[in-house]
């Protein structure tokens, strides 16, 4: 008879949180023996404990309701979630064809075009769900570590401090969207990058084709910012606006980020192509142009960065 | 089930829910077993099933509304249940709001009897 009892409890047990798990068992044990006792005076048969275990329910579902609700991303951050996703998952698979396809156009080998599409197909749905999975680990990882940003999330409405139209704080969706999604693209490109010694555009671990070496402590580099953009973008997304300081961290990343592209991918390439076609430095100052495309690009990030960051900084001042 | 019939077993099972919480408060005064509440709540009119009682006297532990003893004096050990004092303020608090609650639906369902 409590042969039964034991197991019923031992089954329960598997499904509980194991620092919970003793008490838990203890607590049902006895409440089993109460009921046992009222109903049957203290002499049950096997059949008789059957019944208050049938009564009693599935071991399983017991246990689920000894753990309440959980979720791995919660109503909260759920619909963050969903934007990330929405914008990621046509464009991520997308690049990788485009990728695969002019990587096979450029390759001097040629090429067997129904092996390519193959080959692109399944790249483009490894990827997919490779981004898949790393989004939602981000997003679990946010729910069970970072109380204030769901915290953020629960915020109280308040009509009143709705963001003035040109409100330099205020998030774009879409554009937050499509900079995790290709943030979370790029940062795969770096790790697969980061693998294989450097750079290709054939995506495939076991067989990268031609690998173009490039500075790895840059590539580290680039990795970093990268991960870090996607969190600030997703901490704007949440909390719905821009501060100082994220934008600031958010441009110091994006200025550290073209300086790392100078070594990683403008320099080797240039110097690959001035290798392949030497004629082409005699005409065009190809060693320089690595250095003027980062000016130009960091000017740029300046120039359209720092207005913002400018705005919210009188925003800051006005408000205090 | 019919259609009509699932609606009010879902709509049902939402009200006891509440319900169930704001009485079992009200009966832990005094220190009570699980099973020793069932009963006291079946005496009343009130049918809780065993495997949602048992973890709900858990969860209100949890969130401070009761507190527990186990009770090693007898044959064998049983966990006490009694209500905190929080958990007391609160039942005040959902007391009022019942009634109101109670005045309030009365009202909208005589309205619509007599229209």
């Amino acid at each position: 008879m409590s042969e039964l009892i034991d197991r019923y409890i031992h089954q329960v047990g598997l499904y509980v949180r194991p620092k919970e798990r003793a008490e838990i068992e203890a607590e049902l044990r006895s409440q089993i023996q109460d009921q046992l006792e009222d109903r049957y005076d203290g002499a049950p048969t096997q059949a008789d404990v059957a019944a208050v275990l049938k009564q009693l329910g599935k071991p399983r579902t017991m246990a689920v309701s000894y753990s309440g609700e959980q979720y791995l991303v919660g109503p909260e951050l759920y619909p963050f979630l969903l934007t990330v996703l929405r914008f990621g998952l046509p464009l991520v698979p997308s690049v990788v064809v485009i990728a695969n396809i002019v990587g096979a156009a450029l390759s001097p080998a040629g090429g067997d075009w129904l092996g390519l599409l193959i080959g692109s197909i399944f790249t483009a749905a490894q990827a997919a769900l490779i981004f898949l999975a790393i989004v939602v680990v981000f997003f679990a990882i946010l729910q069970h570590s970072g109380e204030e940003l769901r915290a953020a999330a629960r915020t109280e409405f308040n009509p009143l401090e709705l963001p003035a139209v040109d409100d330099p704080g205020a998030v774009d969706r879409f554009e937050s969207g499509v900079g995790i999604a290709i943030g979370t693209l790029v940062g795969i490109a770096i790790l697969y990058y980061l693998q294989v010694g450097g750079l290709t555009l054939r995506f495939n671990l076991n067989d990268p084709g031609e690998v173009l070496p490039v500075p790895t402590s840059w590539l580290a580099v680039l990795l970093f910012t990268t991960f870090s953009s996607i969190l600030i973008n997703l901490w704007a997304l949440i909390r719905r606006r821009w501060t100082l300081w994220t934008w600031l961290a958010q441009a110091a990343l994006e200025l550290v980020g073209a300086v790392g592209l100078y070594f990683v991918l403008l320099t080797p390439v240039l110097e690959r192509v001035i290798q392949t076609v030497p004629e082409l430095s005699e005409r065009l100052p190809l060693d320089q142009l690595p250095s003027i495309i980062t000016l130009f690009t960091v000017v740029i990030m300046v120039l359209s960065n720092g207005g913002r960051l400018i705005r919210l900084w009188q925003q800051q001042g006005a408000n205090t | 089930m019919t259609d009509t019939g699932e609606h009010v077993e879902q709509l049902r099972l939402e009200i006891r829910r509440g319900i169930v919480v704001l009485a079992v408060l009200s009966l832990m005064d005094s220190a009570s077993y699980g099973y020793n509440l069932i009963q006291r709540l079946a005496a009343l009119g009130l049918d809780i099933e065993e495997g949602t009682l048992y973890p709900l006297l858990r969860r209100l532990e949890k969130q401070g509304l009761m507190q527990s003893e186990w009770d090693t004096t007898t044959s064998r050990p049983r966990k006490y249940y009694r209500i905190s004092d929080t958990g007391q303020e609160v039942v005040t608090a959902l007391r009022v709001e019942w009634q109101e609650t109670v005045t309030v639906m009365q009202r909208i369902l005589e309205q619509e009897h007599h229209e």
